[in-house]
């Protein structure tokens, strides 16, 4: 809607259109990249991303967490690969498909991989609309690393908080999958 | 006055009255320990009070008045001492180390921001009561001189000043001793012209203008990022080098080779050039370290009742920042044991002929590639059998062990966590948590430290360490398809043999090696390196053999592909937990490769063995 180019005064529709925006542009709006796991969607907060990658060979660590895939070198830094099927307990997929990535995030300066089985795209919500405290049943290794669901026109995605996941010191989690 | 200020401009003046005022009382504690040595030394007494002087003064401008006042009740005596009209006994020196010790700890609650509980008023009178007991001293003799009779004056004792109320709540203070002694000592002696003539003596002028500083303090966070980027360049460097050897295999590009190799060889050179630049910028002369010790050892020793004295040589011998910082607390301990458990009692001493001032030497050198420090000691030494007997007795060893153990051997028991000789533990050492945490962390610095002893003559601790800790020299080992690189600092030797060289002993690998046994481990089953289809029926293997201290452990592998100059990155907070793993690097085709922790194999082994020896019957090990 070029304002430049109207000749005629703004209409009913134009008015209402314009009050909208504004009260979205008012409310918080969340930037969220989702991604596919499991035939599942989920998702984490944009300025946690640092960037996508394609997978590279990871170095394998011995001893680590089970759900640490290894080590890769990102521009000279070392970056921790997590496997998020093995982190959230999903049964580890075993194929590596054209589409899988790593999801580079960078929580307060802690840098970790996250490998997905798909990107999918970046999803503008206003904050409310993410529903918390959700019941996700004891299979997974979920715990307090949800930070809520968003339910949009027809699917749901399941926010992830980087912030916990990244705290969570290898040795709780710690299970003898080296 | 601090109005007149804006708070940019504050803070930058309070950085620098703390920089200067920390290296000022760093300074002081050696003047005084020398000044004690030497009570009349004017040149010492004028430089002490001048510090003083200068500290209260940028404190006053400040307007720290918690410093100034303790500092202006210390310049007082300090005053008094350079004027000849006080003499710098134990005693007296005792208080005004209280008031530099006060000092040292109102600076650091500048610096922290965190309030220190101190006794400020108890000071103070303490420093008065000196004082004034030093006037009286002053006029009495004086008098005395003067042929008047006079009343012996009764020096302070440590009684009434026990009494003040509260002291200064510090564990290392010592309590002011009897003041008795002294005084009474003086005031026999009266007539003598000394306490009452002025320094009339020519003061020789003290040259000390401040010569111009010759060096600037660099933020060591931007020192970090120059490392970092030297860090990138010699990885840079290293792939290069690798691709002008694949391209020189071509004979097409042989034109092109000879730039690119010349190119290669001046690339080379300057990093080389750089990197020892950079280094030498994080380097400090040991001297920073080795400051404090002189007071420490006087300190120490009063409190032991042994008589002690540090030699130090060397002090100019400069290593990385981040070393001179960890190197601290192991010197501590290594000293406080050569004084509690090396020198013996003044009297023992007498009684074996050595003077009874014991001598605790501090050498530092450079060699090779290490910086060498040794303590040693001319006390009692260490005497192994009686090691042995212990250890057993704490079940560290089994008899068998100690039988066999030969004496070097068996001073490094010493190193075990729980070990301690100490018949009672005093609450200096004794405790048996010193020497294991020294060597600790001492390996923490990719260092090393042994012991040589004579019983009856001495000891000396031998501390080896690295230059700098970011880059070293590593050893790339293969195991199966995976690449890992061993500190080459730890390598001994490698040693190439077949599958039937490996036998067993109580469950565990191990390899006859010039009829010694050395324990092995199989890298393979200890990383759980997968397999890939590889026969593992090859005859071959090869042992590298690393040792820290005095522990030797075989790691085998199957291939040793070259040697290289790598730069150790960290691998982050995530990773940073697991035992083995000292860090990671990045090679010249860009793959990572994981370091070893040398260290923490050998700590983890020992502790497997120690639960098979432990467990009754033929042990099996505990392998996983």
């Amino acid at each position: 809607m070029d304002l430049m180019e109207r000749k005629n005064p703004l209409s009913e529709l134009d008015i209402r259109n314009m009050q909208e925006g504004l009260e979205e542009f008012e409310t918080e709006v969340l930037q969220l990249v989702s991604f596919k796991l499991a035939g599942e969607e989920y998702a984490v907060d944009v300025m946690t991303v640092q960037e996508i990658n394609r997978l590279a060979d990871v170095t394998r660590v011995p001893k680590a967490p089970g759900f640490v895939d290894g080590v890769v070198n990102l521009r000279g830094k070392i970056l921790p690969v997590i496997n998020l099927r093995r982190f959230l307990g999903f049964p580890p997929t075993t194929e590596i498909t054209e589409e899988m990535r790593t999801i580079v995030v960078n929580a307060e300066g802690v840098l970790a991989g996250l490998t997905v089985d798909a990107v999918n795209q970046v999803i503008r919500i206003p904050a409310k609309r993410v529903e918390k405290n959700q019941d996700f049943g004891s299979a997974r290794n979920l715990g307090d690393v949800i930070q809520g669901v968003v339910h949009l026109e027809d699917r749901l995605v399941i926010l992830l908080d980087i912030f916990r996941l990244l705290n969570t010191k290898s040795s709780e989690k710690e299970r003898p999958g080296f | 006055m601090s109005e007149t200020f804006d708070n940019e401009e504050m803070r930058e003046i309070i950085q620098d009255f703390l920089a200067e005022a920390e290296e000022m009382l760093e300074g002081l504690d050696t003047y005084f320990v020398q000044l004690e040595a030497n009570p009349d030394d004017k040149t010492l007494l004028n430089e002490i009070f001048r510090a003083a002087h200068s500290i209260k003064g940028s404190a006053g401008f400040i307007g720290l008045n918690r410093i100034v006042d303790v500092a202006h009740h210390a310049e007082n005596v300090l005053n008094q001492l350079r004027q000849g009209m006080m003499r710098a006994e134990p005693a007296v020196v005792d208080i005004i180390l209280e008031a530099m010790d006060a000092l040292k700890l109102l600076v650091g609650e500048v610096k922290s921001g965190k309030p220190v509980e101190l006794d400020i008023e108890g000071l103070n009178m303490k420093l008065d009561l000196l004082l004034q007991w030093g006037e009286d001293v002053q006029t009495e003799s004086e008098r005395e001189a003067a042929g008047v009779h006079v009343p012996q004056e009764e020096a302070p004792t440590a009684g009434d000043i026990e009494e003040m109320p509260g002291e200064p709540s510090e564990e290392d203070a010592s309590p002011s001793p009897v003041l008795r002694e002294p005084v009474k000592t003086e005031v026999a002696v009266a007539p003598a012209p000394r306490p009452s003539a002025p320094a009339v003596e020519g003061v020789t002028p003290v040259p000390v203008a401040g010569e111009v500083d010759q060096t600037i303090r660099v933020e060591t966070s931007r020192l970090d990022n120059v490392m970092n980027l030297v860090g990138e360049l010699v990885l840079g460097r290293n792939r290069l080098v690798r691709l002008s050897s694949d391209i020189a295999d071509q004979s097409e590009w042989e034109i092109r080779t000879k730039d690119i190799a010349e190119a290669v060889t001046q690339l080379s050179r300057v990093t080389t050039d750089l990197q020892l630049a950079v280094i030498k910028t994080r380097m400090q002369p040991i001297k920073k370290v080795l400051g404090k010790f002189p007071r420490m050892v006087r300190d120490l020793s009063r409190k032991m009742g042994k008589e002690a004295v540090l030699e130090l040589s060397g002090e100019e011998t400069e290593l990385d920042k981040s070393v001179i910082e960890e190197i601290g607390d192991p010197l501590v301990h290594i000293i406080r044991n050569a004084i509690d458990h090396g020198i013996e009692s003044p009297e023992d001493r007498m009684r074996i002929g050595k003077r009874t001032e014991g001598v605790i030497r501090i050498s530092a050198y450079q060699e090779g590639n290490s910086i060498v420090i040794e303590v040693s000691d001319d006390g009692k030494g260490i005497d192994a059998n009686r090691i042995r007997e212990k250890a057993v007795s704490k079940k560290l060893i089994t008899q068998a062990d100690a039988d066999r153990m030969s004496d070097a051997e068996t001073l490094n028991i010493i190193f075990l966590p729980g070990f301690s000789t100490a018949e009672k533990v005093t609450d200096v050492s004794g405790r048996g948590v010193g020497m294991d945490v020294v060597r600790t962390n001492i390996s923490k610095i990719n260092g090393s430290v042994d012991i040589r002893t004579r019983p009856g003559e001495g000891s000396t601790f031998i501390i080896r360490l690295p230059l700098t800790i970011a880059i070293i020299q590593a050893l790339m080992v293969s195991i199966g398809s995976e690449v890992y690189a061993v500190p080459l600092q730890t390598v001994v030797e490698t040693v190439k043999i077949t599958e039937s060289d490996i036998k067993t002993l109580s469950g565990s690998d191990v390899l006859n090696l010039r009829n010694q046994v050395l324990p092995l481990l199989r890298l393979r089953d200890e990383f759980k390196v997968p397999v890939n289809g590889e026969p593992d029926a090859r005859k071959n293997r090869y042992v590298v053999v690393v040792q820290l201290g005095s522990r030797l452990l075989g790691l085998v592998v199957d291939r040793l592909p070259y040697q290289e100059e790598v730069v150790i990155k960290s691998m982050g907070p995530f990773l940073s937990g697991i035992r083995g793993m000292a860090g990671a690097t990045i090679t010249g085709d860009g793959k990572v490769v994981l370091i070893l922790d040398v260290g923490e194999i050998l700590q983890d082994i020992q502790f497997r063995l120690n639960q098979s020896v432990s467990s009754v019957g033929s042990a099996v090990a505990g392998h996983p």
